[in-house]
């Protein structure tokens, strides 16, 4: 009967229920810090096109860990705009990216094996599947990527190409992200040499193409390139095989073994040197196929809900028989040398995973797994429905538990704190904690009416892992400030301030002000959801 | 075809040499001393050997209380028949181990002709097996693993060759051994009924035959295998000891486990309960997967570093293509389909058991995996052999020279970490400086009324050494008999007494006071001034140098 429902117009009720599920409760998850930040971002862009730091329309933008690219950014912007600053404008633009991507993986699938019921079946799993609802909920580069990706693919396997609406997809994949500068080259000559079984350079239009597209990544490389630190960028966030200092200094540290047992030096150095690292790289680089990244309960919470793969477990099963079914007959092996070149970059990453490159490739899982369905029986493929039917129910039904799980990473008990720290802060100095949590200021500057943007860090023209500091009412307790009482011997309070300091900062204040005062100046305290204590507020003693 | 009968037995038996060869050279020297698993069963061994009851005093048991950990009985009894041969000696623990290890070679080749009927794979299989870094390490450190192996795979290809054969003989041959197989391993009691069903669903239309008078033996080997089986799934089910080794190494036992459990704590009732059962399957699925990892099987396996940068998995990473190459080349074979049914249905299978374990990789459970996919190499190098055979003799040569020296490379790599880096890197977990310490306390055994051993040690982080009264026994010489007279628990925390010896956690603020005492401690029992003050009469150091225990005279 299933199968029956699968008719053409099924795929109209799976983006229905796509976006039913994306929208429903559509504050969850809760923001993680990389996330606010970017928000509140797309809130400065939509209100004078200026980000976070007050710079005019940058092209590059700051993050955590490395350098953001920007449409993630100008697609918040836009939904801010549209819909204003709140949970609708920073997650609708990606709840409609996920939902087309949806429909086109559906086209995509539908054509490469010329059967509907697959492509339903596909867009379906995609639709129900933990982390594309998770990612089409948060401003974050992934959704995108996939429907770039998707439709890059799309646009490479036609008879007929437009070329210029090819190389347009392109323009935007290398606005998305790094990793996409770093592969689409290969990507599309892959596709291409394919299509053309390998005569590539007698196809004018294909070799057109390529070039196009060796052309603009060339571009783009020099554009990146001419960034003061994107070498460091490169060498810190895709190249640490090579720069990280502990993976000599672990080869040293064996080789040293041996160098006090007596052996030969000579033989240390053949058997530990910096080729032993090739070995590294591609045993790292293998690992990036294990299913266990798709499929396994690895993830905690920031890119998917925690203990949830990515993808329903019991589609592991026509994953496998895809793969077995691809060696077996030869075909479609062009989808597997694309998810080797997709983990490309794994080969200089270590230690660590760099699980944006198990997420881009998921488009092409999701073929595989198409595939696999297409060499399964019905009783397998009705087995397999039934089962990710069933842990999907589990998965939406347990939306508080999860919230909780993810505290970690997406804790909601900031807010009540980011809204009192704002109050304060109208009629008395304010501190608060720089270890409460990561990017206190968006959350702060995304959930009240507060602005930190000062004018003059607007001079940092291409900020790489910039922390940003509060304002002047303020102000932020770092780990080193030099904490001073506000209270004189007299028991007189030279100041009305209001501290809100995380468990690091109290042992200090009661260091400072005696254990004995202690209670009378800490007014109060917020919990997680598990009853850990995060921050207590103390009123009156310090003054910083 | 290439190889006559001579020459492959031939090869085998050069096979076996070599395997004899990396499996005993300096066997004595490497590993450093016996860790606490082999000083346990040694000891057990000696004294069921002597008295037909173990440290503890029990008589014959099935299971070994040993250190609490309950240990399968099969590696004792088996030390303990060497013991009748050899006497007492430090090396009779290896030699059950080291005879099957050895053992593995033929049986390999054994196990991979009749299931492929290709000479050429069974001794590419029969060579990865003789050089394999798990066979050698786990050989030499006394495991009853591949005991557990060389049996499953000798039942299984008797049975299989009775089902090309039709000799009756080898089907019972094959039942009896499979059976007895189970005893050796708590998980070869999962894995051998699991491979027999698959087995025979494989071949269901031969095991199934119209034929009453075969089929009428298909149920006698059946009825003499549940026969073989039944008093171990008795003994299994009923014996208390079992059900606490079996919840003790369960998967429950795993603390991440507990954590993601306990998130569903305040849903009620069947919810509660349905989403608790969920976190144990998706625990176990993902443990599952996890032990697929490449670099856990051709990388860092085996552990013989602190996560160190690189390390020795139990296949080399040479291994890899071609196990890739292996399995590419199975799913393409026209033939041999029900053949690679059962090798892939024994790869999926043989996982289960470190899947369900408490911890996240326990290679020692899963070296039947291993052991397959050293065939699945074989299958790999016979692809390999096939292209390489057609190009020119020179090139040839420079192929085959190419391919020894990679080989050669990776074993004086495993070479080098199994014995210059793993004593430093895992002097702690193999309790290096323990047979020191008993050594030099019975030395001082005339010197004193009382000497206190703290078995608490650790380089970085402080453990309980669990084994130290076996230690302190067995060089000791004592006499299995009197220990299990004189052995008792004391009153103070973690004590253990016999003869003059407490092995117990010290307290310095009352033990100071001790007279006529030898204390044994570590840095993680005595204070730091405390080891400026005292009388140190010596000092015992880990393998890397780092100060591991004291004696103090009082």
């Amino acid at each position: 009967m299933f199968y029956r429902l699968l008719t053409e117009k099924s795929i109209l009720l799976i983006i229905i229920l796509a976006f039913i599920l994306r929208v429903w409760d559509i504050s969850f998850p809760f923001f993680s810090s990389d996330e606010v930040r970017v928000a509140l971002r797309g809130y400065y862009i939509a209100e004078n096109l200026t980000d976070e730091l007050g710079r005019k329309t940058p092209l590059i933008f700051n993050g955590s860990k490395d350098f953001e690219f920007p449409l993630t950014s100008y697609l918040t912007g836009l939904g801010v705009k549209l819909f204003g600053k709140n949970d609708y404008g920073t997650r609708i633009p990606f709840i409609v990216i996920g939902v087309i991507w949806i429909w086109l993986l559906y086209k995509v699938i539908k054509d490469l094996f010329k059967n509907n019921f697959i492509a339903s079946l596909v867009a379906f799993i995609v639709a129900i599947s933990p982390v594309t609802v998770f990612l089409s909920k948060v401003p974050n580069e992934f959704v995108i990527s996939w429907l770039l990706i998707t439709l890059l693919f799309f646009l490479l396997i036609k008879d007929n190409l437009n070329s210029l609406f090819v190389v347009f997809t392109i323009f935007l994949l290398y606005l998305t992200s790094k990793d996409l500068l770093i592969i689409t080259l290969f990507f599309v000559f892959i596709i291409l040499f394919f299509k053309t079984k390998g005569q590539i350079f007698n196809n004018k239009k294909k070799l057109t193409i390529f070039f196009a597209t060796l052309v603009s990544t060339f571009f783009c490389w020099i554009l990146f390139l001419s960034i003061p630190q994107a070498i460091r960028s490169l060498a810190e966030n895709n190249l640490s095989l090579i720069t990280n200092p502990d993976n000599q200094t672990n080869l040293n540290l064996l080789r040293g073994h041996g160098l006090k047992e007596g052996i030969n030096p000579n033989l240390e150095k053949l058997l530990f040197n910096k080729l032993s690292l090739l070995g590294v790289a591609v045993i790292n680089y293998l690992g990036y196929f294990n299913p266990l990244n798709f499929f396994g309960n690895i993830y905690d919470g920031s890119i998917n809900f925690s203990n949830f793969g990515l993808l329903p477990k019991a589609v592991i099963l026509p994953f496998v028989v895809g793969l077995y079914y691809i060696i077996k007959l030869k075909q479609h092996i062009v989808i597997l040398l694309i998810m080797a070149i997709f983990f490309l970059n794994a080969l200089f990453i270590f230690p660590g995973k760099a699980y944006g490159l198990i997420l881009n490739s998921l488009p092409f899982v999701l073929i595989i797994i198409g595939f696999g369905i297409k060499n399964s029986t019905k009783v397998v493929n009705t087995a397999v429905i039934f089962l990710i039917v069933l842990e999907s129910i589990l998965l939406f039904s347990s939306k508080g538990v999860e919230a909780k799980k993810a505290e970690k990473i997406r804790g909601s008990w900031v807010l009540p704190i980011v809204k009192d720290a704002e109050k304060t802060s109208k009629i008395e100095p304010t501190y608060v904690s720089d270890n409460l949590v990561n990017n206190f200021e968006s959350y702060l500057a995304w959930f009240t009416d507060y602005r930190y943007m000062d004018k003059k860090e607007s001079l940092i023209k291409y900020p790489y892992k910039y922390s940003t500091e509060l304002g002047k009412n303020i102000k932020y307790i770092h780990d080193d400030s030099l904490l001073t009482s506000c209270i004189l011997k007299s028991g007189e309070i030279i100041r009305n301030t209001t501290a809100y300091v995380s468990p690091r900062d109290y042992r200090k204040v009661a260091a400072l002000i005696g254990d004995k005062y202690l209670n009378q100046f800490q007014t109060g305290l917020y919990y997680d959801s598990f009853g850990n204590i995060k921050a207590y507020i103390v009123r009156n003693a310090l003054c910083y | 075809m290439l190889l006559n009968f001579k020459s492959h037995i031939l090869i085998i038996f050069f096979l076996t040499l070599l395997a004899l060869f990396l499996r005993v050279y300096k066997i004595d020297e490497y590993p450093v001393q016996l860790n606490h698993d082999e000083i346990t069963q040694i000891y057990d061994a000696v004294s069921i050997a002597e008295t037909g009851k173990d440290i503890y005093g029990n008589h014959l048991p099935f299971i070994f209380k040993s250190i609490n950990d309950y240990k399968p009985p099969y590696y004792t009894y088996a030390t303990s028949l060497v013991y009748f041969l050899f006497g007492d000696h430090e090396y009779i623990i290896k030699i059950p181990g080291l005879i099957f290890g050895i053992l593995a070679i033929p049986v390999v080749y054994f196990f991979t002709k009749v299931l492929f009927q290709n000479k050429l794979i069974a001794i590419m299989a029969a060579f990865f097996t003789s050089i394999a870094p798990f066979e050698i390490f786990y050989s030499r450190k006394s495991f009853e693993s591949g005991t557990g192996i060389v049996l499953t795979m000798l039942g299984l290809g008797f049975i299989l060759s009775y089902i090309q054969a039709r000799v009756k003989l080898r089907l019972f041959l094959g039942t009896i051994i499979l059976g007895l197989a189970m005893y050796v391993h708590f998980s070869q009691v999962v894995i051998i009924p699991l491979l027999l069903i698959v087995l025979i669903l494989i071949y269901r239309k031969k095991f199934l035959s119209k034929d009453k008078s075969i089929l009428a033996q298909h149920i006698l080997a059946a009825i003499i295998f549940i026969l073989i089986v039944l008093p171990l799934l008795i003994l299994i089910y009923f014996n208390s000891d079992t059900r606490v080794r079996s919840s003790d190494v369960f998967v429950t036992q795993d603390p991440n486990l507990t954590i993601q459990v306990e998130q569903y704590k305040d849903l009620n009732g069947l919810q509660k309960k349905l989403y608790e059962k969920k976190a144990f399957f998706d625990f176990v699925f993902t443990r599952y997967l996890t032990q697929l990892n490449p670099d856990y099987l051709f990388f860092n396996g085996l552990k013989f570093t602190n996560d160190r940068i690189i390390d020795i998995g139990p296949l080399y990473i040479f291994q890899l293509p071609l196990v890739l190459v292996g399995i590419i080349y199975l799913i393409r074979l026209k033939d041999f389909i029900k053949e690679k049914t059962f090798v892939f249905c024994w790869l999926f299978i043989s996982l289960i058991p470190s899947a369900l374990t408490f911890e996240a990789h326990s290679s020692h459970r899963i070296i039947i995996f291993f052991t397959m996919l050293n065939i699945v190499s074989g299958i790999g190098a016979y692809w390999l052999f096939k292209k390489i055979s057609i190009v020119k003799r020179a090139n040839l040569f420079m192929i085959l020279i190419l391919i020894g020296v990679i080989i050669i490379y990776n074993m004086i790599s495993l070479g080098h970490f199994y014995a210059i880096n793993y004593p430093y890197e895992k002097s702690q977990y193999i309790h290096y400086p323990f047979k020191q310490v008993a050594q030099f306390a019975w030395s001082e055994y005339n010197n004193y009324e009382q000497i206190v051993f703290d078995p608490l040690f650790g380089e970085t982080a402080p453990e309980v050494g669990t084994a130290a009264h076996y230690y302190l026994a067995y060089y000791g010489k004592y006499p299995p008999e009197k220990f299990q007279k004189e052995y008792r628990l004391g009153v103070k925390p973690r004590e253990v007494l016999f003869d003059k010896f407490s092995i117990r956690k010290i307290d310095w603020r009352e033990d100071q006071n001790l007279k006529n005492t030898l204390i044994i401690a570590s840095k993680w029992s005595l204070f730091e001034d405390t080891i400026e003050k005292v009388n140190i009469i010596k000092k015992f150091y880990f393998y890397n140098g780092e100060i591991a225990f004291y004696a103090i005279k009082l």
